[in-house]
């Protein structure tokens, strides 16, 4: 039963600290998103609430504690295998390859005990699983090294989004989704002085094994592409774009940046369904 | 090549920039750009803040920690979590610290070492912090704040007080509240809804100086 303006104010404060119960909670919570009024005197309620924890006593924070954060919040997330090439990308999943070297190894270490008990059985099978080990370690050892290299890269990012914003040039769009992922959001930054550009972009659609997501500089008279990029299980895509030209184009006035969905492989030219945009007034 | 867009948007750069100069949402905005010194920044503005928090509620500095971890990766790759329409970015940190804490509380159960309620009473203070070592001007403003928060605090009669907190930082209901203290749960309810409005009444008496506006 849906609940008066006058019971969600009564019930607000309690809301706020967490103390209602779980029912009067998804009662009230129900009732904000139609309710402008009750909305921002949630926001207020909030508010207050929050200033309790500014109250507490302050302890400092271990030393360590920092560089834990610091470690954890750019260790490479878990994402997807990327099945594209890496010739556009300027930041690769560097947790995919971790993952991929998790299981890899996982596997062959599940195949070698396999192997193992298959020696005992037959030579020609000993043979065979020793190839097949030694396969999976050269696979392996190719992954550790990709990792590696996605480390370089990670550092290689920050250091490209630093000189970007640090720019006093440094420009920024906020993207917006489209009918076809409205929730979606973007911002591209970019620096004619750092001659670069970067994108993130925030809870976009998951991708089809064969598709991509691009970035496209929308002029009057073509859609140039920008770069690629994946995204992580969260929706989460970044892009690092380089060689920006300061000349101008022949393509006539920029007009909007957008971001589509398109198959992978060759990209000539934009064809796919846009997902994020942004439209320059 | 591709051709450079001009200067369209909004501008940003200034610069050199000094990360201890920006504002909360200025800091967060480069830090959605994964701008790591951004979140450096921000890491050194409230690390005390949200691992104290943390401390207050689970009484485990071990947990603390971890809880405090959390709270700064997740600020890190979800920023746009943030909504600085909805209020000043340390609301919405010290939000996703207590509930985070909270959960962390409740997850563990009898299992915490700090088994009973977190205290009422006002403990010492451990600081000089990190941001007061490394930012002393934004640290002024936040100790301001907190000031504030800590004066309207002592306003409140002591039920009051004690029922707000019990809830706040210690994850009960009203009714587990009114249980605990053997009151009716009406008068919890009136309790926290004087106690808060008078919390509010209080902050915005005073005017707002944090530059995390």
């Amino acid at each position: 039963m849906p609940i008066t303006c006058e019971e969600v104010r009564d019930n607000l404060d309690a809301w706020a600290i967490g103390a209602l119960d779980a029912d009067d909670t998804a009662a009230l919570e129900g009732h904000l998103p139609g309710c402008a009024d009750c909305t921002l005197a949630a926001d207020a309620a909030r508010s207050t609430a929050s200033a309790l924890a500014l109250a507490v006593p302050l302890h400092a924070a271990p030393s360590s504690l920092k560089t834990r954060v610091l470690s954890s919040a750019t260790a490479p997330q878990q994402r997807p295998v990327s099945k594209r090439p890496a010739a556009w990308r300027y930041w690769p999943s560097a947790a995919a390859a971790v993952a991929v070297i998790g299981v890899g190894i996982g596997a062959w270490g599940v195949n070698a005990q396999n192997d193992l008990n298959n020696l005992e059985d037959s030579r020609a099978v000993a043979l065979s699983s020793a190839s097949t080990a030694e396969s999976q370690y050269a696979t392996v050892s190719t992954q550790l090294v990709m990792a590696s290299d996605a480390n370089e890269e990670l550092a290689d990012t920050q250091d490209a989004v630093t000189e970007i914003v640090t720019q006093p040039d440094a420009a920024r769009v906020a993207m917006e989704g489209t009918e076809r992922s409205e929730e979606s959001s973007g911002r591209y930054v970019w620096s004619s002085a750092a001659g670069m550009g970067s994108l993130v972009a925030l809870s976009l659609p998951p991708l089809a094994e064969d598709e991509t997501y691009c970035l496209w500089l929308v002029y009057e008279t073509d859609w140039v592409l920008a770069g690629t990029f994946d995204v992580d299980e969260e929706g989460t895509g970044r892009l690092i774009v380089k060689d920006l030209d300061t000349t101008s184009a022949t393509v006539g006035a920029l007009t909007a940046y957008a971001v589509s969905i398109e198959p992978s492989g060759d990209l000539d030219e934009h064809s796919g369904e846009v997902v994020l945009r942004a439209d320059i007034p | 090549m591709i051709s450079n867009p001009g200067a369209v948007g909004e501008r940003i750069g200034d610069g050199a920039v000094n990360y201890a100069d920006l504002r909360d949402d200025e800091l967060m905005d480069r830090v959605a750009l994964q701008d790591l010194a951004a979140f450096e920044a921000i890491y050194d503005r409230f690390g005390d803040l949200v691992f104290s928090v943390a401390m207050r509620v689970v009484g485990d500095p071990s947990i603390a920690e971890d809880i405090a971890q959390d709270v700064f990766v997740r600020v890190w790759r979800r920023p746009e979590l943030f909504d600085v329409k909805r209020g000043k970015f340390v609301t919405w940190l010290m939000s996703v610290t207590r509930n985070r804490s909270i959960d962390e509380r409740r997850s563990r159960g009898r299992r915490l070492r700090h088994e009973s309620l977190p205290s009422i009473d006002d403990e010492e203070e451990v600081i000089p912090s990190g941001n007061e070592r490394d930012d002393p001007a934004v640290a002024t403003v936040i100790a301001d704040d907190r000031a504030a928060v800590r004066a309207a605090m002592e306003i409140l009669p002591p039920e009051q007080k004690l029922a707000i907190h019990l809830a706040y930082f210690g994850g009960l209901t009203q009714q587990e509240v009114a249980e605990r203290l053997g009151q009716p749960l009406g008068t919890v309810k009136t309790r926290i809804r004087l106690g808060m409005q008078k919390m509010r009444g209080a902050l915005e008496a005073r005017e707002g100086s944090y530059r995390g506006n």
